[in-house]
């Protein structure tokens, strides 16, 4: 500290003695990296004593009577890198600086959110849409802003193949490798310096999957210098966003420090029924320990709460005239109520250490602790009728569409669609019908159920809330090594230890006293006794509010890995490889005595085991300053995921048969074109996984039970080409485009393993396995094609206009394997109906979509103030007929009109539209 | 640092705001529905003419108490009422209907436009059919029952009334609550339809899996008693909880029924709630 001090003194003095001298002037000019354009308002400030600041006009700026000595000289530009450098006055003189260079950190909009969907999929378990991170790469900072409201997924993948590390540490999810952009929703500000790769490119952290790593640099230090504010209004996702965040810098004594709040609020103008209650927190302070260490802890956390829309059918859609119709609320005393709710809270806390420990190695050391509770809730019902108003036997089509044609009935379908039209109580849930229920409910358990009498109303509807509760620890270290000026060496080792606790509460009684757990389809198959006790070992539970019931476990999950990279560049080349090796076990252990499996589901399960692996490769060439060519190739043997690798993990202790790695093969080539009239990165990619398991529980209508279908054998490919396209047209305007043009198939027919939830009966009967044929089917929940083109202008004084179009193609629905099965088709084959069978196996492809979009912004300096407003509409022709995704339902419909040869028919399938125009205002103030 | 005074603002902020769910105010009670009766309901079975009848009564309104209860699955789909003239099935269509008409409410009936049927001689009011096989079908349409089926108050149950001689076995009583004394029991059998016709003895009340299927089959248990030489059936559904509880009684043993008195053709049967209802006498 004393030396610091004195060296600050010696500064200050300088300082001092060199205003004492005769100034100088300083000029320079200020372009764009990529296509050297000059920059107009950029902000260049000097830290003389008396600072010194001047804008750019045509990119040129000029600062007049700047004292003599060398001084820091910053360059800052909203949505570009600030540069610092060191400027030398001399006195009497004019210095000419080279010219400056910027680099843009986020395109125009990148204020906004990343598209998230508040979405339910129903009992199929759907990927939530990649979220692309921006990075320097010309395609993807076009195509992580213009394509995530079609779900569209990088290169066909699942969210699990992106890497997301924050401060080094790798945050997927470790139950479901899902990425983790949810954890630190609305801190926008303070996770904004991100750093990525793409594709299957290693970074210095992390040798990463098959879709690139983004590290979020966010300890104190790391944050912009700077105070901001912001505050949004918009339509698409919520009403109003405030956001509050500054950073320190560092400061003289080492300390630095950054804080961030921000609160997200109401519903979008499109769906009924869905609200947004979001905060979220990020405190980190930062301790420069010494000229090359510093040491970091970082807290940050985002409690939301969230109401869900729910996909629905064409034909309600028809019925309500609209495309955004959501199932999921009704009225309770007159007021909007949605049953499905997202509520979490999971803090992370973050130690982290870095040292440089000369100029050639770099150590970082990490280790984060992620906790608190992520619940989503249900009604759950017993013996009494579905409450949700779009259940099949609810619609017309039931008295319409019946297979069997004596159950059509056209006067009964068309009343039933008069009610939906004319009775919101019908037409949602009728919350004040469940509690009328509830209240009358005397069930008259006394003699069974301690603790109730006569009078106890037993709750019929109840509300429930799954929960998903996690505590990860995950320590890491990282060693960077620059061993020559050729010759590169990163080393890092992980290791991480989760345990989640699954299990479901009790939310709200909804007017009853008690809810009894026990499992009501045991009880519909097997009558009474201990079979239909959720937890032997607490039977006849009685259930309030707060309680866990009907399942609970954990699951323990651990890895280990160690992974090392070399890269080595030698004239025009660049070259690397990569190796990782790992471990993972993860186990069950159940906290109820099932009375369905009274010996395997409370306890311990066997523990399993994968050895992992992985290996990457690429070279660089390039061709000359302005052509670069390069290539990667990566083998990756992952360990299967949790929560799909067990066969009925809520009821017991059982694994997939034949459990087994993730086998990922990858290549690609890529093309980089840099020159002042064009930008270009051009790439095309091969990839196959294989052996990827599934599990899906759903009411079996062909064998009339609730069934668990274990799919293995899972083969994906995944092959295409993408093109980013930025060229400089006139009058400062850019064109700018990404194509992704992708063919993404399964290649294989996996096996699938059916087994009845209620007694792990095989329902296939003698026959131990069947096949799923969907070899050369399309991989769904994403476009696979997908084209934006748009022009941005950057005007003088600060105004920025982007248009731009989208095109999206090739989006298939998520299928019902079933559906392609030998069990559900051989009674269509028998009876000959090949046209029903045509329907049963065919692939929905919703139609090609054309969506226009613009974006607007502008800013002002006032003194040391900088406001700016930025205003983006998305489809701005509000088409409000473009499907953007869906599913196929799992149940089938069973027709026994002939009765010695049943048939079953799918069901309607579910869709989520795109929502017509929605606007984004942001508002921002900086200093 | 004058920033950092913005730190405990903003937490106490997110402290007291996020996280907190939105509480809702229970609905109060639904009020029950009062209606003055204008017709009874042996006025309304009168109407039905031996055929499938449209009633055309724009302002009648029956009342009754519920005396049948789904719970116990020996009732599926269907509803009985009675008032001071008798009773009568209303044909719903709903299940799990116990939840919402509970045993002893005071129901009330707008029976215009429903359509009367009968199945086995025995009337019941419902909707329209468009099956053949039935004169009249299920109402079913949330609309069409909330416009005409009313809750009304929760009363006392009704008290069944006693039966000891098959003289007071009269067509006034059919479709009501009634407590058969004295019957004795004759034998219990059952008749698998689809591959096997034939008549089974059974000693259980129904039969829930058939045993020579592998399919969940369910069969109607017919258990036959006496009274003063008048044979009377108790009929139970396959799907009723109690299907799979032995009959408590052996042929020759006294009994005392309580169930809702029906006939299918010149067969008078005897429906009950739950198993309970069947005591030795």
């Amino acid at each position: 500290m004393k030396l610091k001090a004195s060296l600050l003194f010696i500064l200050l003095l300088a300082a001092t003695v060199a205003s004492a001298q005769e100034s100088g002037d300083l000029k320079g000019k200020v372009v764009v990296r990529a296509t050297r354009q000059p920059i107009d308002g950029a902000k260049i400030s000097l830290n003389t004593p008396e600072p010194v600041t001047a804008y750019t006009t045509d990119g040129v700026f000029e600062l007049k009577d700047v004292p003599p000595g060398t001084w820091e000289m910053t360059v800052e530009l909203p949505d570009y890198t600030t540069v610092k450098l060191s400027a030398k006055v001399t006195g009497g003189t004019v210095t000419e600086l080279n010219t400056v260079s910027l680099s843009p950190e986020f395109s125009a909009n990148a204020d906004l959110d990343n598209a998230d969907f508040d979405t339910d999929f129903g009992d199929i378990e759907q990927d939530l849409p990649i979220t692309l991170s921006a990075s320097g790469d010309v395609f993807e900072n076009i195509a992580s802003f213009k394509f995530g409201a079609f779900r569209f997924r990088n290169r066909g993948y699942d969210n699990s193949t992106s890497q997301v590390l924050l401060n080094g540490i790798t945050m997927n999810d470790a139950q479901s490798g899902y990425s983790p952009w949810s954890l630190w929703g609305g801190l926008n500000d303070a996770t904004r310096n991100q750093e990525s790769t793409t594709g299957f490119h290693i970074s210095d952290l992390n040798i990463g999957t098959i879709n690139g790593v983004t590290n979020i640099n966010a300890t104190a230090s790391q944050i912009r210098k700077g105070f901001r504010a912001s505050a949004v209004n918009a339509s698409g996702q919520y009403l109003f966003r405030g956001m509050l965040t500054y950073a320190s810098g560092i400061n003289n004594n080492g300390w630095s420090y950054a804080f961030s709040f921000s609160t997200r609020q109401g519903g979008n103008f499109w769906v009924n029924g869905v609200d947004y209650n979001a905060w979220a927190y990020f405190v980190s302070i930062e301790k420069q320990l010494n000229a090359h260490s510093s040491l970091a802890l970082t807290l940050l956390g985002a409690p939301t709460i969230r109401s869900i829309q729910a996909a629905s059918t064409q034909e309600v859609y028809d019925m309500v005239n609209s495309h955004y119709y959501n199932p999921n609320w009704g009225y309770q005393n007159g007021e909007v109520r949605n049953a499905r709710v997202r509520n979490n809270h999971e803090p992370v806390v973050m130690l982290n250490y870095v040292n440089q420990l000369h100029s050639q190695h770099k150590l970082l050391i990490g280790i984060a602790y992620r906790f608190g509770t992520n619940g989503y809730s249900t009604l759950d019902w017993y013996d009494t009728q579905d409450p949700r108003p779009d259940y099949y036997r609810y619609l017309p089509s039931y008295f319409s569409k019946n297979p069997n044609p004596a159950n059509n009935d056209p006067v009964k379908a068309a009343w039933l669609a008069e009610g939906w039209a004319s009775d919101w109580n019908i037409r949602q849930i009728n919350w004040d019908a469940l509690y009328d229920v509830n209240r009358h409910s005397y069930f008259g358990d006394e003699n069974t159920v301690p603790g109730t009498t006569s009078t106890t109303l037993r709750s019929k509807y109840v509300v429930g809330e799954y929960h998903t509760d996690q505590q990860d620890v995950n320590a890491t270290a990282q060693w960077i090594a620059t061993l020559s000026h050729r010759l590169k060496l990163t080393a890092g080792v992980e290791y991480r230890w989760n345990r989640t606790e699954y299990f479901k509460q009790m939310k709200d009684l909804l007017g009853g006293e008690y809810w009894l757990d026990i499992d009501q389809f045991a009880e519909r198959d097997f009558g009474e006794g201990d079979i239909v006790q959720s937890d032997l070992n607490n039977p006849n539970r009685i259930i309030r509010e707060g309680d866990k019931y009907n399942y609970d476990y954990y699951s323990y999950f651990s890895s280990e890995r160690l992974w090392a990279t070399l890269q080595y560049h030698y004239a025009s080349w660049e070259m690397y490889a990569a190796v990782e090796r790992g471990h993972t076990t993860f186990h069950r252990d159940g906290l109820f005595r099932k009375g369905l499996f009274p010996n395997n589901s409370y306890g311990q399960s066997a523990e399993q085991h994968f050895g992992t692996y992985a290996i990457k490769a690429g070279a660089t060439y390039k061709i000359s300053g302005n052509h670069t060519l390069w290539a990667n190739l990566a083998l990756l043997n992952e360990a299967p995921h949790f929560q799909r690798s067990m066969v009925s993990p809520r009821t017991r202790n059982d694994f997939l048969p034949g459990l087994t790695t993730i086998k990922t093969a990858g290549i690609d080539l890529n093309y980089a074109l840099r020159l002042p009239w064009a930008k270009m990165r051009a790439s095309g990619y091969y990839t196959t996984i294989r052996d990827i398991a599934n599990v899906i529980s759903f009411y079996d209508d062909v064998h009339r039970t609730f069934a668990n279908f274990a799919m293995s054998g899972i083969d994906q490919l995944h092959t295409g080409i993408e093109i980013g396209l930025e060229i400089p047209l006139i009058l400062d305007i850019t064109l700018k485009s990404a194509l992704s043009y992708g063919y993404y198939i399964y290649t294989s027919n996996p096996t699938v393993i059916a087994t009845a939830d209620n007694n792990s009966r095989p329902l296939y009967g003698d026959v131990e396995q069947e096949t799923v044929y969907w070899k050369n089917y399309k991989i769904s929940g994403t476009p696979q094609a997908a084209l934006d083109i748009g022009f941005d202008y950057r005007a003088p004084q600060n105004l920025f206009l982007n248009i731009d179009l989208g095109y999206f193609d090739a989006n298939y629905i998520s299928m019902n394997p079933t559906r392609r099965t030998d069990p559900t088709l051989a009674t269509l084959a028998m009876a000959g109906r090949t046209d029903d069978i045509l329907t049963m196996t065919k692939q929905e492809r919703f139609p090609a979509a054309f969506v226009l979009n613009a974006n607007i912004g502008k800013y002002w300096y006032i003194g040391k103030y900088m406001l700016g407003i930025n205003l983006d509409i998305k489809n701005i022709l509000n088409n409000t007929h473009i499907i953007s995704g869906g599913y196929e339902q799992m149940r089938l419909r069973r027709d026994t009109s002939v009765a010695s040869a049943i048939t079953y028919s799918p069901f309607d399938s579910k869709y989520f539209y795109l929502f017509g125009t929605t606007y984004y205002l942001h508002t921002y103030l900086r200093f | 640092m004058k920033h950092t005074i913005l730190i405990p603002i903003a937490t106490l902020l997110v402290i007291t705001f996020a996280g907190c769910e939105k509480q809702y105010i229970e609905p109060a009670a639904i009020p029950p529905a009062l209606m003055q009766a204008n017709m009874t309901i042996k006025e309304l079975k009168e109407h039905y003419k031996n055929t499938p009848t449209i009633v055309n009564a724009p302002d009648a309104v029956i009342a009754g108490r519920v005396i049948s209860t789904d719970r116990h699955g020996n009732f599926y789909r269907t509803l009985y009422i009675q008032d001071e003239t008798g009773g009568i099935e209303i044909k719903i269509g709903k299940t799990t209907l116990y939840n919402t008409y509970r045993i002893g409410q005071e129901i009330y009936l707008k029976p215009h436009q429903l359509c009367l049927g009968a199945y086995g001689k025995m009337v019941s009011i419902g909707a329209p059919s468009t099956d053949p096989s039935y004169e009249n079908g299920y109402i079913d349409v949330p609309l069409l029952v909330n416009s005409h089926i009313f809750c009304g108050e929760i009363k006392t149950p009704v008290t069944p009334a006693t039966i000891s001689s098959a003289g007071e076995i009269t067509n006034d009583r059919m479709g009501t609550l009634v407590t058969i004394h004295n019957i004795i029991y004759q034998k219990g059998e059952t008749q698998y339809t689809k591959a096997h016709p034939e008549i089974y003895p059974i000693t259980t009340w129904a039969v829930k899996n058939d045993p020579d299927t592998s399919e969940d089959d369910s069969h109607y248990g017919l258990h036959t008693f006496t009274l003063n030489n008048t044979d009377i059936v108790v009929r139970t559904s396959g799907y009723a909880k109690f299907a799979e509880t032995p009959v408590p009684f052996v042929a020759g043993d006294r009994a005392r029924i309580t169930g809702i008195l029906t006939h299918y053709n010149e067969t008078i049967q005897l429906a009950m709630n739950t198993d309970k209802d069947a005591v030795k006498n």
